[in-house]
């Protein structure tokens, strides 16, 4: 009975064996050398033509949209050994080792893609050549950053991984199903690196903010009589103080156009001393006229930079209207003020760049590593920019006050962006294509501030972005892998016995209208 | 070491009836005919009364055919379980398939057992035990938030249990990683019922023969340490987070079912009838036969078959939540647009709630009689039974992303279907609507996204045809002729969305967009049953825009109301005169009211016989609540006006 079994089945898995064979085995390869290159403009998903990349990232995979029964792409550089590959499939998928090679061995120079389509006719056809250029300058090889849902009323599962850039490894370091689904958000470190960094928890028992200084893991409440808890953070570069923004966020939402939008009604900076255990603050950066926000140090922590509006009733002064009403005309202005770390006495303020100047609401200042430029947002309105469909990235020369926008923009929103830590590339999210989906992009900048084309983070399924429903958040370039310990974060998180709580400066002044200020988003009733 | 051949499951050998005894075949026709009426009751049961495709209706377990779906399932605990429930789930959308497969899991359940007591001994006599655990888990699966996660988990830790008790006499070496290994996959695969399979494994290794005291103890250590320590190890949250977080992950403690503590005694039966067939084998062949002797007994043998029958016909009249299988019919209905169906629902089960209000509404509208008819039916909630605020709505975000998609709300349709896919995940009914939205916006890359999602579902792929039909269409969307006409409702100027003053968007939609008809109607409605009979007369005059033929009845009830309270003697609105019926009617109603002096209270009972479908009665005597805000004209916020 099994012999009769085994007679029926071996041939017809032979047969399907053989069907398989037939339909995957190799495309042959045509003779570039006898192809003249076409007119045809190769189109490729993703769009990685003319860009400058990092010498040590991952293989730039993409799909050949132009139509063909077959594909071969040939890479090749003034050094090194060509890479072949040949496929039924438009999806190309270069290997590691030898993609890793090949960009070593052309640093500074240019690395060529040939493309070959295959009609249905049988002829091959060379598409235009792709030229890429190599940078000698590295990325810094690691990516943190929140994934999660485009978010409205709800959240549900959300994560904060990190991604090898170098390979196409992504680690988990911590999501939100761990901690019955509360909300985390603002990862920060000290000037990409991995040892020290902080976020906020932000419903349920885990509420607080996490700082992870060396091998201490701390639950702090910085909430005080002069602040409710904190947001939008910025490690000083000592790695001992952080500032942050006390805001009143509110969403609401549109019947036409972009859903949503966010509004802040009232917020200010603070400075929390990690090792004093207290918030202190200053008139300057908390003056009861404005609303300041997003606070960036310098990269020699010598001078605060943060954005700054009016508050919202000067928009609506002498006007029976709602101040909310004015959410479309309100802008804020890039400010810098000096500071001491030493004495921690603050300095002269200074506007570096006026709304008024530039037409623009600035916003989430990045400052470079060698202190020359300020990244920013820059969108029509708004304290915002991810919601906001005209939010680009802007650049401004912190010596001169020039400002423009680089030809790194879409028409979608492009927000939150960092600097690596030679300053020599940027990541930013942006939600081109789909007008939803924030995903990371990199680009090459000069020292004078000059940017490359941009391009998104590889994937190693090319049409990964396709079917792929979170949104990038918040991405940050470190020079080495985080070493978190999740059950760490999360003792620490849950310890509500333990948990530090923030004093006050003795010098600042209590305010009600911020201690009563709500933290993080609610919805406003329109 | 001797290795020993393991003990084999008579019950799974055919049976041969030559060989039987008269008494034995009539002892194996009952227990037949036992299995046959059991499940034939129970197919009637879940097939008839609950309907598989209502538990789905309540759980929309999300299911992709790729790789990407499957990776999180296969990083945690139960993950496994959890997908394959999912799998199964999917064919609960087909009543029938999907009562087949709960059958399936009851009767696995149920073979499972047998193997597992043929395992502690090879007496056959004490089989019937196992319809207990059945007839346990039919009670959980009538439950419709009973997760399916659980009864695959009951299925897996059966099947491991069976084959530890079979492997106990192995040598020790083996034995023990082995147990180790069995104890953590376990956990892994099913999480929480891997309990049973802990229990179970502890009875082997008591009961193990030639064993000594040493090994059995080392033999224990290695189940406790692996047993409580690996899901120690693979939850970082574990000793902070309650223990349900992961040792209990998969049983179900806080659903209310028809019968208390089920999942308990399901288990404990299980770990108990096992160790009790244990004690009961120890005792010698001799004393076991004279006690099966006694459980075979002819009296006995037919007092269980009629328990067991008398179980299922229980499990028929008492697990079966009418009052929730009727929401969710609602529910089910207003998904396949069977307005007919929801109002005939309702005709039988008038106890609704909010969401069924809501969907009554919904199907009045379809069907052209809100004007007429929304009095006819319960309005215990009054305008949240409208149109529920922003809190009470946010479980059922996917159907108020289908409302607001119906009046063309485009964006709020967008946002609420953002919220569902955050709450309820990526089911093909939000894909679908989401790909709707986006070409009818013209949003070609993210319409891309959507059908690829809906391409990767298991039995709605073709859903995805339409919308990959477009995409293939080089015409940009929004000139695509079917796109183009959904455009046409779409208002071109913007506003500001109040979720807490929902009449604000109609009224600020059928401003902007005249032809608007549903948020016409529904502005009209909501002033209706907000007694705001004022602001409902000044609007009356925009039903020119749309085809009447007459002015509804309601319609007619309320501005006779107007009239009287203005001292009007014009029955002349936008047009259409007031019934001479409705007038007749009105006038009884008064008369009625002065029979009993204008007490409302000694009234009460005629009115209501005679006038309880009308907006009279309504306005008199219904207590459904008001928003405090619906008393002003004009809105603080958004400055727009009514």
């Amino acid at each position: 009975m099994q012999n009769n079994l085994r007679a029926v089945i071996s041939p017809i898995i032979l047969i399907c064996i053989g069907l398989c064979l037939s339909c995957t085995g190799p495309v042959e390869m045509p003779r570039l050398a006898s192809l003249t290159p076409l007119a045809d403009q190769p189109i490729l998903h993703p769009d990685y033509t003319d860009i400058t990349l990092p010498p040590n990232i991952a293989p730039l995979n993409f799909v050949i949209e132009n139509p063909g029964e077959a594909y071969f792409v040939e890479i090749s550089g003034e050094l090194g050994s060509l890479i072949r590959i040949s496929s039924r499939k438009p999806e190309i998928r270069i290997p590691l080792k030898s993609w890793k090679t090949l960009l070593e061995s052309n640093q500074g120079k240019d690395i060529r893609m040939d493309m070959c389509v295959k009609s249905k006719t049988g002829e091959w056809k060379r598409l235009t050549p792709v030229i890429n250029h190599v940078s000698e300058d590295s990325i810094d090889p690691i990516l943190v950053y929140r994934r999660l849902h485009p978010m409205y009323y709800l959240w549900q599962n959300m994560g904060l991984y990190q991604r090898n850039l170098e390979t196409f490894s992504e680690t988990t370091l911590i999501t939100n199903n761990q901690i019955e689904h509360s909300c985390f958000n603002c990862h920060t470190f000290v000037q990409n690196r991995s040892e020290t960094m902080m976020m906020h928890f932000r419903a349920g028992q885990v509420s607080g903010l996490y700082v992870k200084d060396g091998d201490r893991h701390l639950k702090i409440n910085t909430a005080t009589d002069f602040n409710k808890p904190a947001a939008y953070p910025s490690y000083h570069p000592d790695g001992k103080r952080i500032a942050f923004s006390i805001n009143n966020l509110g969403m609401f939402f549109h019947a036409t156009g972009d859903t949503r939008e966010v509004i802040d009604m009232m917020s200010d900076l603070v400075i929390y001393d990690v090792d004093k255990n207290q918030i202190t603050t200053d008139i300057q950066i908390s003056h009861p006229d404005y609303l300041e926000t997003f606070p960036a140090w310098s990269p020699d922590g010598r001078a605060l930079y943060f954005c700054r509006t009016n508050k919202l009733t000067d928009y609506t002064a002498g006007s029976d209207k709602d101040p909310q009403l004015q959410y479309n005309n309100v802008r804020y202005d890039l400010i810098r003020i000096g500071y001491n770390p030493e004495t921690g006495e603050w300095g002269k303020l200074e506007t570096v760049l006026s709304s008024g100047e530039c037409g623009q609401s600035i916003t989430i200042p990045r400052i470079s590593p060698d202190g020359h430029f300020a990244l920013v947002c820059m969108a029509d309105h708004g304290n915002f920019p991810v919601y906001v469909r005209t939010s680009d990235i802007g650049m401004v020369d912190l010596e001169t006050g020039y400002w423009w926008k680089p030809d790194i923009n879409s028409a979608q929103s492009e927000s939150y962006h960092n600097w690596s830590s030679t300053g020599r590339w940027i990541v930013f999210s942006s939600k081109r294509g789909t007008g939803q989906l924030a995903r990371p992009h990199f680009a090459h900048v000069d020292k004078n501030g000059q940017t490359g084309k941009p391009f998104v983070m590889p994937q190693e399924d090319p049409a990964f972005y396709d079917s792929f429903l979170e949104t990038y958040n918040l991405p940050e370039l470190l020079t080495g892998p985080v070493e978190l310990n999740a059950r760490e974060m999360i003792r620490t998180m849950y310890d509500n016995e333990h948990i530090v709580q923030a004093t006050l400066d003795s010098a600042v002044t209590h305010r009600n209208d911020l201690a009563e200020a709500r933290t993080g988003w609610y919805i406003l009733p329109y | 070491m001797i290795w020993q051949k393991p003990v084999q499951a008579g019950t799974f050998y055919p049976i041969d009836w030559s060989r039987m005894s008269d008494k034995k075949k009539i002892h194996q026709l009952g227990f037949w005919l036992t299995i046959a009426i059991f499940y034939a009751l129970l197919f009637f049961h879940f097939g008839v009364r609950i309907n598989p495709a209502l538990i789905f209706r309540n759980q929309e377990p999300v299911f992709f055919t790729t790789l990407r779906f499957f990776h999180p399932f296969a990083g945690y605990a139960g993950g496994l379980s959890e997908y394959a429930a999912a799998f199964l789930s999917q064919f609960f959308i087909f009543r029938w398939i999907g009562t087949f497969v709960l059958i399936a899991l009851i009767g696995g359940t149920q073979a499972l057992t047998v193997y597992l007591f043929s395992s502690v001994t090879e007496h056959k006599s004490f089989r019937y035990a196992s319809f207990v655990p059945a007839v346990l888990l039919a009670v959980m699966l009538s439950h419709y938030d009973f997760p399916l996660a659980t009864a695959v988990g009951f299925l897996v830790t059966l099947n491991f249990s069976g084959h530890i008790l079979r492997m106990k006499n192995w040598p020790f070496i083996p034995l023990v990683p082995i147990l180790a290994g069995m104890t953590a996959f376990a956990y892994y695969l099913i999480a929480g019922p891997y309990l049973i399979f802990v229990a179970i494994s502890a009875l082997a290794i008591w009961s193990a023969r030639d064993k000594s005291i040493l090994q059995k103890g080392i033999m224990s250590a290695v189940l406790i340490v692996v047993g409580f320590g690996f899901p120690w190890l693979l939850n970082p949250a574990l000793g902070v987070m309650p223990l349900d977080t992961s040792y209990l992950r998969w049983i179900p403690r806080s659903i209310p079912f028809a019968w208390p503590v089920v999942s308990e005694m399901l288990i404990g039966f299980i770990i108990l009838w096992s160790v009790g067939l244990f004690i009961l084998s120890q005792l010698g062949k001799s004393r076991i036969s004279s006690f099966a002797r006694i459980w075979t007994a002819w009296p006995l043998v037919l007092v269980r078959a009629l328990a067991v029958i008398g179980l299922a016909i229980l499990i028929l009249t008492t697990t079966l939540n009418e009052t929730a299988k009727s929401r969710l019919t609602i529910r089910q209905y207003a998904r396949q647009r069977n307005w007919d169906g929801v109002l005939e629902e309702i005709r039988q089960h008038p106890n609704v709630d909010a969401i069924s209000s809501f969907h009554m509404h919904r199907a009045m509208y379809h069907t052209g009689r809100l004007g007429d008819d929304m009095f006819r039916y319960p309005q215990n909630f009054g305008i949240d039974g409208l149109i529920p605020l922003k809190e009470d709505v946010l479980f059922y975000a996917t159907e108020a992303a289908n409302f607001w998609f119906e009046m063309a709300h485009f964006n709020e349709a967008e946002h609420w279907a953002h919220e569902a896919l955050t709450q309820q995940g990526a089911n093909p009914w939000i894909l679908r609507r989401l790909a709707e939205i986006n070409a009818i916006k013209g949003n070609r890359s993210m319409l891309q996204s959507w059908t690829t999602l809906l391409d990767q579902t298991l039995l709605q792929r073709k859903w995805a045809d339409p919308f990959k039909a477009q995409l293939a269409d080089p015409t940009p969307l929004k000139d695509q002729p079917a796109i183009k006409q959904a455009r046409a409702q779409w208002i071109d100027s913007d506003f500001l969305i109040h979720l807490n003053l929902p009449e604000m968007d109609f009224v600020s939609l059928y401003r902007r967009n005249p032809e608007n008809h549903m948020a016409y109607e529904y502005l009209m409605a909501y002033y209706l049953l907000a007694r705001q009979v004022g602001w409902f007369v000044n609007e009356i005059e925009a039903m020119r825009n749309f085809p009447y033929s007459r002015l509804p009845m309601h319609w007619e009830e309320a501005l006779l109301i107007y009239m009287v309270e203005t001292k009007s003697t014009d029955p002349v609105f936008a047009g259409f005169p007031i019934s001479v019926e409705s007038i007749q009617r009105f006038n009884d109603y008064q008369q009625i009211l002065t029979k009993y002096g204008g007490n409302r209270k000694s009234a009460h009972e005629e009115l209501r016989r005679k006038y309880g479908g009308t907006y009279w009665y309504y306005l008199m005597y219904s207590k459904s609540n008001i928003r405090m805000d619906t008393g002003e004209g004009v809105d603080a916020f958004t400055g727009a006006t009514r």
